[in-house]
C-alpha cells in the first residue's frame, strides 16, 4: 500500500538525526538547532498525517497526487531558501546558517519523497513549477516595459 | 518598495495576536497552542528573511518572483491541510484541531501576501494548484491518470 510506503519514509528518528547533523555542519546555536529539529519534525508529521488521513486502498490516487503537491510545496520552499542564501552570500559574504540548515533539511526530505514518485512525474512537476515562475519573470518584465 | 511592504507584513503583531482567538475557538490544548505559535513564528522569520535578503531596489523583480514562490508554497500547504482535514472529517467525523488551526493561520498569511501580488498572476497559480490535485486539465490528466500508482517505483 502506498500509505505504508509513505509511513516508512516518515520516520522521526531518521529525519531528526539528519537535522542534527546539518545543524552541526553549519555551527547552529542550540536555540536555532531546536527550531530546525521542530521544523523537520513538523514536516515528517505532515507526511504521517497524509498517510493516516488517506490510508485506504481507495485513496491511493489522491494520496499520490497530494504527496506530489507536497513535493512541490517543499520544492518552492527550498527554492526560496536558496534565493535567500544566494543573496545573503553576495551581499554579506555569508548566508544565515539557519537558512542553510533548513535548505539542507528540505533537500533531504525532497529526496526521501522522490523515492515514492515516478521520475517522469517529477520531471513534469519541476518543469511546470519552472514555467510558472518563468512566466512570472516575463510578466514582471512586461509590466516594467509598460510603466 | 516591495521589501518594505513585506517586512511590514512579517512584523505585524496581529499575525500572532490573531492566533489567540483562533486557539480559543478551536479549544486547542496548551501544547497545540504552542505548536501553532511556533508555526506562525517560523512563517514570520521566513518572510522577514526574504525581505531583508532582497531589500535592494534593483532586486525588486526577483523579490516579486520569490514572493510568487512563497505564495505557491502557502497555497500548496493550505491545500494539503484542507485535504487532511476533509478526509479526517469524512472518515472519523471530526478533524484534528491543530491541523484546522494551521490551515486558518496559513490562510491568514496567504491573504496578506496576496495584497502584494497581481490578481491575474495569483489566479493562474491557483488554477495550477487545483488542477494538480484533481487532474482536471487535459494536459495534466493525460499524464496524470489512474495509472499513476502502478508507475510508482516502489509499488
Amino acid at each position: 500500500m502506498f500509505a505504508e510506503q509513505l509511513l516508512l519514509i516518515a520516520q522521526d528518528s531518521v529525519t531528526d538525526i539528519a537535522a542534527v547533523g546539518f545543524a552541526s555542519d553549519v555551527g547552529l546555536e542550540s536555540d536555532d538547532t531546536r527550531l530546525l529539529r521542530d521544523y523537520a519534525g513538523a514536516r515528517v508529521s505532515a507526511m504521517r498525517d497524509l498517510a493516516g488521513a488517506m490510508g485506504d486502498a481507495d485513496d491511493e490516487i489522491e494520496l499520490y497526487r497530494t504527496l506530489a503537491a507536497f513535493w512541490l510545496e517543499l520544492r518552492f520552499e527550498w527554492q526560496r531558501n536558496n534565493e535567500v542564501m544566494n543573496y545573503q552570500t553576495v551581499l554579506r559574504g555569508a548566508a544565515d546558517p539557519r537558512v542553510i540548515a533548513e535548505g539542507s533539511v528540505g533537500s533531504f526530505l525532497l529526496s526521501r519523497i522522490e523515492t515514492l514518485l515516478d521520475p517522469s512525474h517529477l520531471e513534469m512537476l519541476g518543469r511546470y513549477a519552472q514555467e510558472l515562475l518563468a512566466n512570472e519573470r516575463h510578466s514582471v518584465a512586461l509590466k516594467e516595459e509598460l510603466t | 518598495m516591495l521589501a518594505t511592504a513585506l517586512t511590514a507584513i512579517a512584523d505585524d503583531p496581529s499575525l500572532i495576536t490573531d492566533l489567540v482567538g483562533l486557539a480559543d475557538t478551536l479549544e486547542l490544548n496548551p501544547a497545540d497552542t504552542d505548536a501553532l505559535r511556533a508555526y506562525v513564528e517560523r512563517k514570520r522569520w521566513a518572510l522577514a528573511g526574504l525581505a531583508k535578503a532582497l531589500s535592494d531596489a534593483s532586486s525588486e523583480d526577483e523579490l516579486y518572483r520569490c514572493l510568487a514562490s512563497a505564495w505557491l508554497e502557502q497555497r500548496f500547504e493550505w491545500q494539503r491541510f484542507n485535504m487532511v482535514v476533509n478526509y479526517q472529517a469524512v472518515k472519523t467525523g471530526h478533524s484534528h484541531a491543530l491541523t484546522m488551526a494551521m490551515a486558518a493561520a496559513c490562510t491568514n498569511v496567504m491573504e496578506r501576501l496576496e495584497t502584494l501580488l497581481n490578481a491575474d498572476d495569483r489566479d493562474r497559480w491557483s488554477t495550477f494548484a487545483v488542477e494538480l490535485i484533481t487532474g482536471a486539465s487535459s494536459d495534466l490528466a493525460e499524464r496524470w491518470g489512474d495509472e499513476t500508482i502502478s508507475l510508482s517505483p516502489l509499488s
